[in-house]
């Protein structure tokens, strides 16, 4: 059986429940009074395996709750991904190694983020959350730099049926050494928040981002141009870059903490 | 006797009309100047409040409000026929001699400007300066005003800052928090590094990078003694440090891993031997005693 789209929008009526389950984010939306009420927790990865079919639903009092009140009370919640609001520092298991001159093209999975939305007279947010829990780290030295979303990933360097769950966005990095010097990294700062969200064949993607090293001393420059993979052609686009700024910049990408 | 008839009195020789038009002018400056000068003072800490922070916004309003201020009073001495120079001179004279006379306030206001230029601290950093820790709540002239914690407001004269050691606790956006953990001496180290880890992994406080290091800190009298050295950005530092501890202790609890209390080891003067032990009678036989 084809596994429906979690993504559906969902419809609210008065005295509605309805349980869902989005990567590891588990959410319960509850109509009552006219007031909406989200529950929602992270299920552990053994429970997300199995698809949530063995698990019991948990209960009411395990759940994290949010509501909101309504003069006019809704009709539909729509549910959005989107990509997390912070850089993300993709931390690959094994370091890699680029020569001056060369590049490398690589895959990167990062859970997607749920935007629960108002269709009404204009959209409204209510809530995000990640669809797997995201733990934070800081990306600069002491004195200065940002927060950023820590991930761990493989990072693949060949495009494979690797998007098959419905809750994790495929990122499209191609890495240039464009320095004297032989890049080796283990981690790096992926600016994910100015990607636009596309639907290809039933996965989640995001346009390509060239980063360009010009050194250790020097910061990257990244260019994000809005254009989807050679492989992606016709994809369908779901949503638009968080931060619609340059589209092309300079940043510190390579640098570990000092 | 005094004799004065306030209806039969000569007004024009006092309200001649150019003295009128002195104190209407004057009127003008001070409706227009004052409720200006307030507006322009709102207008510029809101401004660079939002646009910097907060500490400028304050900065900012004062300028405005000190030089506003002073362009009012020459404006209104102006229209009533003072003339400025033997003003500042007689208030050199005058400056000097309350200088003298309240050094301790000259001193504070020369403080307050080495506070401003050198920026040990900003409007609602965190700051501990001796016992007391609080938000900044002003950086006046004479004074730095601080909320602690309990909220209470504390005034701590500008002088006294420039003498002591003052600590800014959120200057740095990126903050740690040292936890000391004690095991029992039987446990093993490796498996507590491990646990500690995981502990630091799971919080949601901390921070993956600066990584938690984990160092072995001492034998302790009855316990060996551990830090675990976790970071937090600053504004989660204290939420790190409520939850690291009882998340260590859970999880210890959890792994039947030993928190010791301390213990005091009897020796009887040779340390492996056992303590003899006499039993002795003494009691019932004196117990029989006392009943015959």
């Amino acid at each position: 059986m084809a596994e429906e789209n979690p993504w559906r929008a969902v419809n609210l009526e008065e005295g509605m429940e309805m349980d869902r389950q989005i990567g590891l984010l588990f959410f319960r939306v509850e109509m009552e009074y006219g007031e909406l009420w989200i529950g929602y927790r992270y299920v552990e990865e053994e429970e997300a395996s199995t698809g949530g079919a063995n698990v019991s639903a948990p209960a009411d009092d395990d759940l994290e709750w949010v509501r909101w009140s309504f003069s006019n009370p809704p009709e539909k919640l729509e549910l959005q991904p989107y990509l997390p609001d912070k850089p993300m520092v993709v931390h690959s298991e094994y370091s890699q190694h680029i020569l001056p001159g060369d590049e490398a093209r690589i895959f990167i999975g990062i859970p997607a983020t749920v935007r629960f939305n108002l269709q009404r007279k204009k959209e409204q947010h209510l809530l995000e959350l990640s669809s797997e829990p995201l733990s934070r780290t800081w990306f600069g030295d002491r004195l200065e730099g940002e927060l950023c979303y820590w991930w761990s990933t493989r990072a693949r360097r060949y495009m494979p049926e690797m998007n098959k769950t419905q809750h994790r966005i495929g990122c499209p990095v191609t890495i240039k050494n464009s320095s004297d010097e032989e890049l080796n990294f283990e981690k790096f700062s992926h600016r994910v928040t100015r990607l636009h969200i596309y639907r290809y064949n039933g996965g989640l993607w995001t346009d390509e981002t060239q980063i360009s090293y010009l050194g250790e001393e020097d910061m990257s420059e990244v260019i994000a141009r809005g254009r989807l993979p050679k492989e992606l052609q016709g994809a369908e686009k779901v949503t638009s870059p968080r931060d619609d700024a340059q589209r092309s910049f300079i940043s510190r990408t390579f640098l570990g903490l000092v | 006797m005094f004799d004065f008839n306030f209806f039969n009195f000569d007004w024009s020789q006092i309200a001649t009309p150019e003295r009128v038009a002195a104190l209407v002018k004057v009127g003008v400056i001070l409706l227009i100047g004052l409720p200006l000068l307030f507006l322009l003072r709102k207008w510029a800490r809101t401004f660079f409040t939002k646009k910097y922070a907060p500490h400028y916004g304050m900065l900012s309003g004062k300028i405005v409000f000190y030089l506003g201020f002073t362009m009012i009073v020459v404006m209104v001495m102006q229209q009533l026929g003072f003339s400025l120079a033997p003003l500042l001179g007689a208030a050199g004279i005058v400056g000097v001699a309350l200088g003298f006379a309240s050094q301790t306030s000259v001193s504070n206001v020369i403080s307050g400007l080495f506070l401003i230029a050198e920026q040990p601290f900003k409007v609602d950093d965190i700051i501990s300066i001796g016992n007391t820790s609080g938000v900044v709540l002003s950086i006046d002239v004479l004074s730095v005003k601080l909320r602690t914690f309990d909220n209470r407001m504390v005034r701590i004269p500008n002088e006294s800052i420039i003498k002591t050691e003052v600590i800014n606790n959120t200057r740095f956006p990126i903050r740690r928090f040292n936890a000391s953990v004690s095991v029992a001496y039987k446990e093993d180290i490796g498996r507590i590094r491990d646990v500690l880890k995981e502990v630091a992994e799971q919080n949601e406080h901390c921070l993956r990078e600066p990584e938690p290091i984990i160092l072995f800190d001492k034998f302790g009298t009855s316990s060996i003694d551990l830090l675990l050295l976790v970071w937090a950005p600053r504004e989660e530092w204290l939420d790190l440090k409520n939850s690291i501890l009882e998340e260590v202790k859970a999880k210890f609890d959890e792994e039947g891993i030993e928190i010791p209390f301390p213990h005091v080891s009897l020796y009887s003067g040779q340390a492996t031997s056992p303590i003899p032990i006499r039993l002795s009678d003494e009691s019932n036989s004196l117990a029989n005693a006392q009943k015959d």
